[in-house]
């Protein structure tokens, strides 16, 4: 058997708006995060993520309010990213209803600071968001500020270096791929995915639901995240799950 | 309106818990002192983090006795996650640590190879089955689809001294997990009801018909 994938709408934040864009640029408005967040919730999300694209830009954070909103009336876990930059960002985004926090640029800043997170608030709860371009056929460049920054790192080498500081999950998007719905970077999430211990959600690339089978069955993730084929209802989360239990991918059935 | 009172010392996500009981019509309060817990009617005893940690914030605020002494109240107890681990005697989890002691046994690590030796990744971090071990289905379980699904996340695991006091179990890779321990009212879920859809809401209101 094998384990189960989770299904996990991705949910980029401007300001008040849910925004979509491609190669983590270019942003459009797509509309309403907390409707759209319910949507998903209604419709058999596993889980949903929150990235603030842009708060690392400009050094602020408002999702804590529109995390509050939307977990009044959402029972499923949810992942907020975007502009973390201190054990004090962490501790408000949960106590805002956030269940885990994802990091990228602070972390790479300060790799200290996810030890200390992990310690704090448990590694369950902290996640590790890469953002990684190609370099060559089996390297990747770790990315910050939605991949605009190089930071000289590997990715594959962050991700075993993050997991052993303590984090407990790492959110690996491709920028390559981000936005073109071309499919995922397979090799980048198979590679990362068996290095690490700890799960990996694919992110980055969805377009068809064939999509789907390649980064779970090949690339070995063990989540898979998505954006514009939901929100512009190209594909329900309902066919995605169907489609994934016709493919015999363990899926939470609804 | 039922009242239920969530245990609040600095640990955990009491926002979602409190609003998955203010879906059901609750009357939602937090407790910061042993007073508080002790005139509560339903006692919710949420925790996320690691175990020495939580023990610590519990015994700065002098809430280890207040605990201890609602349980033998018999009044309905939930602990949910952490908040089922720390109810055993100990925990490996960074180092030796004394738990709560309400329950007999200990927190172990999950093992990272399932039954067949495959390994798996931990967390254990996802939607999993639970299935009922008590003789008869637990009143907590009333009305839930045969296998129902919640959602888990932890590192750790409870091994509990007597089997009766795993009321339901969940299979990670064939390592056997408990799911819901505990006996009668007092009950803990290792999974987060409260994240778990209308499944775990479900949960939830069968908790506050005890």
């Amino acid at each position: 058997m094998t384990n189960r994938i989770r299904i996990i709408p991705r949910l980029d934040i401007k300001g008040p708006n849910l925004i979509k864009g491609i190669h983590l640029e270019g942003l459009r408005v797509v509309g309403d995060p907390n409707v759209f967040a319910k949507k998903y919730y209604e419709g058999g999300a596993d889980e949903i993520i929150y990235m603030d694209i842009v708060a690392s830009l400009y050094g602020r954070n408002n999702l804590s309010d529109i995390v509050k909103k939307t977990v009044e009336d959402i029972y499923i876990p949810i992942t907020v990213g975007g502009g973390v930059r201190s054990i004090d960002d962490i501790q408000e985004l949960l106590r805002s209803g956030a269940d885990k926090v994802a990091i990228n640029t602070a972390a790479i800043h300060s790799p200290e600071l996810i030890k200390q997170a992990s310690r704090k608030f448990g590694s369950q709860c902290i996640v590790l968001s890469i953002e990684a371009k190609r370099k060559s056929e089996s390297k990747w460049e770790s990315y910050t500020d939605n991949g605009r920054e190089k930071t000289g790192l590997d990715a594959v080498e962050w991700a075993k270096k993050a997991v052993e500081l303590g984090v407990g999950e790492i959110l690996l998007t491709s920028i390559d791929k981000e936005g073109t719905q071309k499919g995922f970077d397979i090799d980048l999430i198979k590679t990362i995915s068996t290095s690490v211990p700890v799960p990996v959600i694919a992110s980055g690339g969805m377009g068809r639901l064939e999509n789907v089978r390649d980064v779970v069955v090949e690339g070995k993730a063990d989540a898979v995240s998505m954006a514009h084929v939901l929100h512009y209802s190209k594909h329900t989360l309902r066919d995605i799950k169907k489609y994934a239990i016709d493919q015999q991918i363990n899926v939470r059935d609804l | 309106m039922k009242e239920v009172t969530i245990v609040d010392y600095g640990v955990g996500n009491l926002k979602s818990v409190a609003n998955a009981f203010k879906s059901l019509n609750c009357k939602v309060g937090l407790a910061q002192n042993a007073k508080n817990i002790l005139s509560s009617d339903y006692l919710i005893f949420p925790g996320v983090g690691a175990f020495h940690n939580a023990m610590e914030e519990l015994r700065q605020r002098e809430l280890i006795d207040a605990i201890k002494e609602f349980n033998s109240l018999e009044r309905p107890f939930l602990g949910i996650c952490l908040g089922l681990q720390l109810l055993f005697e100990n925990s490996c989890e960074f180092g030796n640590h004394v738990g709560l002691s309400l329950l007999k046994g200990s927190i172990k690590e999950i093992p990272s190879q399932g039954s067949e030796g495959l390994t798996h990744k931990i967390p254990h971090i996802g939607w999993n089955n639970i299935i009922n071990q008590s003789p008869n289905l637990h009143p907590i379980l009333k009305g839930l689809p045969q296998r129902p699904f919640f959602y888990f996340v932890h590192s750790f695991m409870a091994v509990p001294e007597n089997s009766s006091d795993i009321i339901a179990k969940t299979n990670y890779n064939g390592i056997q997990i408990p799911a819901i321990a505990g006996r009668n009212n007092f009950l803990a879920t290792q999974f987060h009801p409260e994240k778990s859809g209308s499944i775990g809401l479900k949960v939830l209101s069968n908790f506050l018909k005890m």
